[in-house]
């Protein structure tokens, strides 16, 4: 009885499976196996699907007469700045707003969304007349600064909605035991919250790994630029080097995907600890 | 096991990103003049070319350039963001329509005297000359061209019995016998014409300037000091209704082509004929692919019977901005820095940043000796030489029979042309209809 | 002393409130009031002293034909993502909360179309989307499915839909791992009082997971929201608004009037417009749900 019923149900949830992964990781394969085309295979009319030939020339491309690596320290520096700061700033802000009574709360949580309300294109010129005052120009935390502007709101916004899921009664038992408010947001709420600082963080990381038009305008030294101004600039011409795009690419999505791994799976562990303890 | 190999992880990334962070500073020498030149050059083989000769340079001088490769999207709001701040470098490679952007804005130093003692070695093609001299003062140092022959396949042609086209119905009738289905599983394989009509990037305009241009036709002229839209013309409309049928037999994808689309399906052989720069046959011969470069030839755009030698191609230039006045020695820099370009030897090397894309612009004999014997273009010499016919006998929006229209940059990049030819093929708008459609956007473009 | 300010919660709030706030305004205050005094000047480029022109360009733009064009371009845009994104998401999320083999993996892996930094997804979509050597056609062409190519961006009655789903492809999983994260934070406890009252599967979901994720989900759906009204990316890196006028939302069109026509007063005028309407859903999206919401949670 029980068999038979499970059965179809399975089927069904591998069909979809095999549907998600081919629908989200083509392209992804798309691009990995064009990284190792020979030039002859990309040239040909009739796509191939598995190269026989596989050639690595366009990594040695990439990393070796490229400002490829100079790119990747500047945007792991900046996305490092940008996720730090943010999730800071965030989390204690995210806390009052769910937690504490204060004047003007409603205001800051709208207040905040301004930025998301205006076309971010408009800003470039202004914002690099503002970097260039303060002698920013041309510096790393000129972007930093800027993407933190950007992260911020919708990480407060989520970290607020993770804050109002925990029952009020946990807090107050800690408080029962003497606990200040600061001690409560450090040793109860932030485990509890995990996936939600999980989150936050690869949302942080992520939005200021890709965002294009602040680096472009406030860096200049071509070793402070990042990678997605670097793939950009290889794209813009005559002659698109899909190889080499696709080697970057390649090789761009490994420190994010090493740091998605750190950091997702400590903090699922840790959550599971928090709930049963 | 689980925890050493997760905590090895750990070890191994936290290495990779502190190595990355550590070992390449960013040289800062305070002491000597560093000058900054922007240009949008920005394919890596490009800019580690540049870099060498810039090492070059300062090797011989003990002057630093620093180039700063901005991809061409962004060029016009990075140059604008720069003078609103007042941060501009000493030194821009612009085209026309950015040259509009800082003159505009009263950021240009005039070059005219070095230019002459340039000029006096080197000799600079004519058109070069004229796209930036304003009231006899020169405004840039012509570096270097771009110029978009018409290309074809010339084993096709051969195979079928057709001789490269001279006139527009030559083009029309290859077109049309060359959009073929090989394997007759009815649909077509290989197409006649790479005709774009896209708005996406500027290639389905300059495309149709060239066409334009064979024919005459023109956007605007200058009555009186002041700029008149001249585009709604019998030989504007004949133009159309030619490329209207020429259209039948291009590609697909036309619609939104842009010039990357465009170099993919040149290289997979998916077209015959197209107007496009001959650049990607060094890219073809680095690939180690030659056999398929030897396969295309360039010619100038066909003409109407009574028509003329019309192209489009531009010629990037050097510009000093207001921020070379800022001292003395900085001046005095800049000045050595352009010298020593022009000596042929450093000179034919610049080209080399991207071999048969970039057009030299200079006419002088130990120039060009210098330039083709450099292995690459001497291999695809007859290419070269009818780029640079192309470049002598071309012209920009704004820029024809030497008339600088103030509004040249706007009036190019509102991609009218390629819009017009949209309005045709894709709505069915009658040609007349929709030249007038293209004489209204444009003078309303010139109103503000 | 000390404790009774870190006790203090309108002192508290304040402390903890203000960097993030500060920060925020410090950078786009700036921006948007000179946007306003931009708007209504005659502004080319970035002259100074430009001719004030008063409401003009609000008077010029307002009621003309192609900017409500535009602004109905945009709102289809943004409705067609959002109505996309959510269940693609949400979907993921609760496929990605079961247990099997592999599933650690692929919850780090499938965020890759958002990883991806966007210059390189659009222009490998570009290429796969191509009608004569694109991946995708080829495919349709060798199994049957079409007879001709299907020209996805070229065609002006489906280019819109083509870059959607190449942004819902990009933006779903985002959505997905929210939803996840907001999966987790579900309390096992809860499951097990479901288990011992004995719900079925339908009623677990019905009754327990979906209040748990609402939240989370609505939350993000509605930021995203506001940033597809303002999306400019995709549809500037596969179309530049083309072909004819087929995919130029207003954020397109702000491009445009700046750095191609370098009409800085009617772009300004355009982002104040722009940001007037979304405000306004945002406003609307504060009364319907915040509120509710706020009582609900007290």
């Amino acid at each position: 009885m029980k068999d038979a019923k499970t059965i179809p149900k399975r089927i069904i949830f591998t069909l979809l499976l095999l549907v998600v992964i081919g629908w989200f990781f083509f392209p992804v394969y798309w691009a990995l196996i064009t990284s190792f085309k020979t030039p002859l295979d990309l040239m040909s009319s009739r796509p191939t699907f598995f190269p026989k030939k596989m050639t690595l020339s366009s990594y040695e491309d990439v990393l070796l007469r490229s400002k490829f690596l100079y790119y990747l320290r500047s945007s792991i520096i900046i996305a490092s700045g940008v996720t730090i700061i943010t999730l800071i700033l965030a989390t204690g802000a995210a806390y009052s707003l769910s937690r504490l009574n204060f004047k003007g709360k409603r205001l800051f949580s709208n207040l905040i969304l301004l930025v998301y309300l205006f076309p971010g294109i408009l800003l470039a010129v202004p914002i690099f007349k503002m970097m260039t005052k303060i002698g920013l120009y041309d510096m790393l935390p000129s972007v930093v600064l800027v993407h933190v502007m950007i992260t911020l709101p919708f990480c407060i916004w989520t970290l607020r909605t993770f804050f109002d899921q925990i029952p009020r009664s946990l807090e107050d038992a800690a408080r029962i035991d003497g606990a200040s408010k600061l001690s409560v947001l450090y040793k109860l709420y932030l485990p509890l919250i995990g996936p939600g600082l999980v989150t936050s963080a690869i949302f942080s990381f992520v939005a200021s790994w890709n965002e294009y038009i602040f680096p472009l305008i406030l860096l200049s030294t071509p070793e402070k630029k990042t990678i997605p101004v670097g793939i950009a600039g290889w794209a813009s011409s005559y002659t698109i080097d899909w190889g080499q795009i696709t080697a970057a690419v390649i090789l761009a999505i490994i420190p994010v995907i090493i740091l998605i791994q750190l950091i997702g799976r400590r903090f699922v562990a840790g959550l599971s600890g928090a709930i049963k303890g | 096991m689980k925890k050493s190999k997760k905590l090895m992880l750990l070890a191994l990334s936290v290495a990779v990103a502190l190595s990355l962070v550590f070992t390449w500073p960013v040289k800062v020498s305070a002491e000597d003049i560093v000058l900054t030149l922007w240009h949008w050059e920005t394919p890596p083989h490009r800019v580690e070319k540049l870099d060498e000769i810039l090492a070059k340079f300062r090797e011989e001088t003990g002057i630093e350039v620093r180039q700063n490769p901005i991809s061409f999207p962004e060029l016009n709001s990075k140059i604008l963001a720069a003078i609103a701040a007042n941060r501009l470098p000493e030194m821009i490679w612009v085209n026309p329509p950015q040259l509009m952007i800082l003159r505009k804005h009263n950021s240009l130093v005039p070059v005219t005297d070095i230019f002459k003692r340039i000029d006096a070695e080197v000799q600079f093609l004519n058109p070069s000359i004229e796209l930036y001299r304003f009231d006899q003062e020169q405004l840039t140092i012509p570096v270097y061209g771009i110029s978009w022959p018409l290309e074809y396949r010339a084993d096709l042609y051969e195979e079928n019995g057709l001789e490269p086209p001279v006139y527009w119905t030559d083009l029309l009738e290859a077109a049309k016998k060359l959009t073929k289905d090989l394997d007759g599983d009815g649909r077509i394989d290989i197409y006649g014409m790479m005709m774009p009509y896209s708005i996406k990037g500027n290639y389905g305009s300059q495309a149709v300037w060239g066409f334009l241009r064979t024919n005459r036709a023109n956007v605007v002229e200058m009555e009186n000091g002041k700029e008149k839209i001249v585009f709604n013309s019998t030989q504007t409309i004949e133009t159309y209704k030619f490329l209207k049928e020429l259209t039948k037999y291009t590609s697909p994808g036309s619609e939104n082509m842009d010039w990357g689309m465009g170099e993919l399906q040149i290289r997979t052989g998916k077209v015959a004929t197209a107007v496009y720069t001959a650049g990607f046959l060094s890219t073809l011969y680095r690939k180690g692919l030659e056999e398929m470069a030897r396969k295309w030839k360039q010619k100038f755009i066909p003409r109407p019977k009574d028509g003329r030698i019309g192209h489009t191609a531009y010629t990037r230039g050097l510009v000093f901005t207001t921020t070379v006045t800022s001292s003395k020695e900085r001046e005095a820099a800049v000045k050595t820095f352009v010298r020593w370009l022009y000596k042929p030897e450093n000179y034919a090397e610049m080209m080399m940043m991207e071999p048969v894309l970039f057009v030299p612009v200079v006419n002088g004999k130990s120039m060009m000796d210098a330039f083709f014997a450099k292995p690459l273009i001497g291999k695809f010499r007859g290419a070269m030489e009818v780029q640079i016919d192309v470049l002598n006998n071309s012209s920009v929006i704004g820029f024809v029979n030497g008339i600088k229209a103030p509004h040249a940059a706007e009036l190019e990049g509102s991609f009218t042309l390629g819009a017009v030819l949209q309005k045709i093929v894709l709505q069915g708008w009658s040609v007349e209809r929709a030249v007038e459609w293209g004489q209204k956007r444009y003078e309303e473009i010139i109103k503000e | 002393m000390k404790k009774n300010i870190a006790e203090n919660e309108s002192v508290l709030g304040w402390i903890l409130s203000t960097p993030s706030v500060v920060w925020i305004l410090l950078i786009i205050v700036y921006p948007v009031i000179l946007t306003l005094w931009i708007s209504l000047h005659q502004q080319k480029m970035v002259e100074v002293n430009p001719p004030f022109i008063g409401l003009k360009n609000y008077i010029d733009l307002l009621p003309s034909a192609k900017f409500l064009f535009q602004l109905k371009l945009t709102v289809i845009w943004t409705f067609l993502n959002i109505v996309l994104i959510t269940p693609v998401g949400v979907l993921l999320g609760l496929l990605l909360n079961r247990q099997f083999k592999g599933v650690g993996i692929l919850r780090t892996w499938i965020l890759l179309s958002w990883i991806i930094p966007i210059v390189a997804t659009t222009l490998i979509w570009q290429w796969m989307l191509e009608p004569a050597v694109g991946i995708i056609n080829f495919l349709l062409y060798e199994t049957g499915i079409t007879r001709s190519y299907v020209n996805f961006l070229g065609d002006p009655s489906i280019s819109m839909l083509s870059i959607v789903v190449v942004n819902v492809w990009r933006w779903s999983p985002f959505m997905g791992i929210m939803t996840l994260a907001a999966l987790q934070n579900v309390p096992k406890e809860f499951y097990d009082a479901a288990r011992v009252d004995g719900a079925n599967a339908w009623q677990t979901f019905w009754h327990i997971t979906l209040p748990q994720i609402i939240p989370t989900v609505s939350v993000t759906s509605f930021i995203l929201t506001i940033w597809l009204f303002n999306m400019f990316p995709p549809i500037w890196l596969l179309t530049e608004g083309g072909p004819i006028e087929s995919t130029t939302t207003l954020p397109i069109a702000i491009y445009k009037e700046a750095f191609r026509l370098f009409r800085m007063g009617k772009a300004a005028t355009y982002s104040i417009i722009l940001l007037i309407v979304v405000s306004a859903f945002v406003a609307g999206y504060m009364m319907l749900f915040v509120k509710s919401r706020e009582e609900v949670v007290k």
